[in-house]
């Protein structure tokens, strides 16, 4: 009996869906991790596949939100060359610029975001540092535990900027045309 | 990566590795031309946002394949540098090579 093919973990598949544009570009991303890890599974065996795969999908979705940031999605910028460009260029260059207009207040959410993660975590470091236990015995220990949750909690608020920055446009893009539908 | 129209040293290395390629660039391949060719080891993000960056500047054109099964479906989107790209891999080579001559004393000569 044929052994059942590896399958990659699902997660991944979901942050790039959350993560990139709707685009080919998603696609051949997708495409392209899937095909790694086959690869791999078969190179590596699936465990170790599978970690290459979850380390490689998030440092693709850390730069697509940093490039995403500097106003740079990853949406295709121009129209396969197989395909007659007339035909092609303005899906793609709506795709490109869409929601761009909308960017700037998801921009302020995604730094507001940010900024209370920053906020807190230096607050606790405050705290721990300069606070009325900082000379107990037990506070190098309390110490540890604070600085690991704050730490925890700005790289969380850092997740949620990334996915509010990423995903943001195209939820605000399907309530529009929701919105159009429902009016018409 | 880079200002003023000049290349960074990882997009140069992404286009050369596009033109060696030929027909057959697509980012999975260039990164393992990276590795087998100059031992160099690529983050998939950094790849990806040099080849987008490469796209938004016009220096590369892309194309999809088919779909394939062992990629659950989803296509290739191979890539070629452009004449542009081509023009701009040129100037940066010829200010690399005059900031290279008469260093030989220093670097020792070219493998």
């Amino acid at each position: 009996m044929a052994a059942p093919l590896p399958v990659p973990p699902r997660w991944p598949q979901l942050l790039m869906h959350a993560v990139l544009p709707d685009d080919p570009m998603r696609d051949a991303i997708v495409g392209d991790l899937h095909e790694e890890f086959v690869h791999d599974a078969t190179a590596l065996g699936t465990p170790a596949a599978r970690v290459r795969y979850c380390r490689r999908a998030t440092g693709i979705a850390l730069h697509a939100a940093v490039d995403a940031l500097r106003w740079r999605g990853w949406a295709s910028a121009s129209p396969p060359v197989e395909v007659p460009a007339a035909a092609a260029a303005p899906a793609v260059a709506r795709r490109a610029a869409g929601g761009r207009g909308l960017h700037v207040g998801l921009v302020a959410a995604a730094l507001g975001v940010l900024s209370v993660g920053i906020v807190v975590n230096t607050m606790l470091f405050a705290s721990v540092r300069h606070g009325p236990h900082a000379a107990a015995p037990a506070h190098s220990a309390v110490g540890s535990a604070v600085g690991v949750g704050a730490v925890a909690l700005t790289l969380v608020c850092a997740g949620v900027a990334a996915v509010v920055l990423c995903a943001g446009p195209r939820w605000l893009r399907q309530r529009r045309l929701h919105r159009q539908r429902a009016a018409r | 990566m880079s200002h003023k129209g000049f290349l960074g040293e990882f997009e140069q290395t992404v286009l050369l590795s596009i033109l060696q390629l030929a027909d057959r660039a697509y980012a999975p391949g260039i990164a393992q031309h990276l590795e087998t060719s100059i031992n160099r080891t690529v983050s998939r993000g950094a790849l990806y946002s040099c080849l987008n960056q490469l796209e938004r500047k016009g220096l590369v054109r892309w194309r999809l394949d088919e779909p394939a099964a062992e990629r659950s479906g989803h296509a290739r989107r191979f890539y070629r540098v452009t004449a542009s790209g081509v023009r701009a891999l040129r100037t940066a080579r010829e200010g690399q090579l005059i900031l290279w001559r008469g260093l030989e004393g220093i670097l020792g000569p070219a493998q």
